[in-house]
């Protein structure tokens, strides 16, 4: 069978190693979300929780010495907040989301599976082509979401797909089966069944460096969710004070 | 949300992001099959109506992958690569057998209740 698969395509060339990791502190959903992605990534590595008071910076001397040239990296804050960061090593960009609506593959309600290792077809909606920002991260995606041509982890079929759809300013995670429904013996309609997880990132910031360095992009609709938090509370409040006058 | 101060101005940095992009990319001349990435004709944002309708929304997430699923099909079936698992090829999924199983157990369960109902 192995000369009749994908693998009769050019040699194993595009040699991507994605860290995924990271702080304490993260609730049972992130981890969750966390070790779902490391099932979608064959070509990612593991490493243990990081301090949460350690400096973010020293992710790329722990991506160096795992020989990874990405890393994908959970921050939880309060117990309550997820900041999840994509980075190139050593010299970035980095990209901090803030993110929300998370369904992770243990939900019973999507009943779609994959392979272990399969490789993913990638689907981008036409705005990250005309959004500068936007074209940077299809960039990033590509590299850290594609699994590689040929990876010694992977398997040479493609099964599923990564789609990522920008609405609303925020950035929109699903995950698809590709499944044959059988018309008649020989025909097939292909159709799609949701895999999970799911997630939607706001993007909070775009960085020059990895994990350090100047700003390229700021969300102008950013709402950190502390402000977001203070805001509810100050209106609740406000409604309670004029109920009771 | 109207209460949120907002700043004068937010950083954009357009040519800064575009010669990064470049820095990063992968090689132009390597073949499609490295990366396996399909972008949409038309942007999400001008087909969504409403945002806050979760069917509408979901239906034009489904329609984006599906096109991008087939147009990689097309893709294997012109240069005959057998992408496709073949269905006696038997290897370790995402979810485990157990998970599918309590799956179909929970939407046979919903199944009998919504029948109930009727």
């Amino acid at each position: 069978r192995k000369a009749n698969t994908l693998w009769t395509t050019p040699k194993y060339r595009n040699k991507q190693r994605t860290l995924v990791f990271g702080t304490r502190g993260l609730t049972t959903r992130f981890r969750h979300l966390l070790n779902d992605l490391r099932l979608l990534l064959p070509h990612s590595k593991k490493e243990v929780k990081m301090d949460a008071k350690d400096k973010l910076y020293i992710i790329n001397e722990i991506a160096e010495l795992k020989a990874c040239n990405s890393c994908i990296f959970f921050e939880a804050r309060k117990g309550q907040d997820l900041y999840l960061w994509i980075s190139r090593i050593p010299h970035g960009p980095s990209v901090k989301f803030h993110v929300l609506n998370i369904h992770t593959l243990d939900e019973l309600k999507l009943t779609g599976n994959a392979l272990r290792g399969s490789r993913p077809v990638l689907s981008f909606d036409a705005a990250f082509d005309e959004l500068p920002a936007l074209k940077l991260l299809k960039e990033i995606f590509i590299q850290v979401f594609g699994t590689p041509n040929r990876h010694p982890k992977s398997k040479p079929f493609v099964d599923h797909v990564l789609n990522f759809a920008y609405i609303d300013g925020k950035i929109w995670f699903r995950n698809y089966q590709m499944f044959d429904e059988q018309k008649t013996a020989r025909d097939a309609d292909l159709k799609l069944v949701e895999i999970g997880p799911r997630m939607v990132l706001n993007i909070v910031r775009i960085f020059d460096g990895s994990f350090c360095g100047a700003t390229l992009y700021e969300n102008p609709n950013y709402v950190s969710p502390n402000l977001a938090r203070h805001i509810r509370r100050k209106q609740t409040a406000q409604r309670q004070h004029n109920r009771s006058r | 949300e109207a209460l949120a101060p907002r700043k004068p101005s937010y950083t954009n940095e357009e040519e800064v992001m575009e010669d990064k992009r470049k820095e990063i990319m992968l090689p132009k001349e390597w073949p499609w099959i490295e990366t396996l990435d399909v972008t949409s004709a038309v942007a999400a944002e001008e087909l969504i109506g409403d945002v806050e309708n979760d069917f509408a929304r979901e239906q034009m997430f489904y329609n984006q992958a599906l096109a991008a699923a087939l147009q990689a099909r097309n893709y294997f079936a012109e240069h005959s690569i057998p992408a496709n698992r073949p269905h006696d090829y038997f290897a370790e999924t995402i979810k485990t057998d157990a998970h599918m199983e309590r799956v179909r157990k929970h939407h046979v369960q919903q199944d009998l209740r919504i029948a109930a109902v009727e």
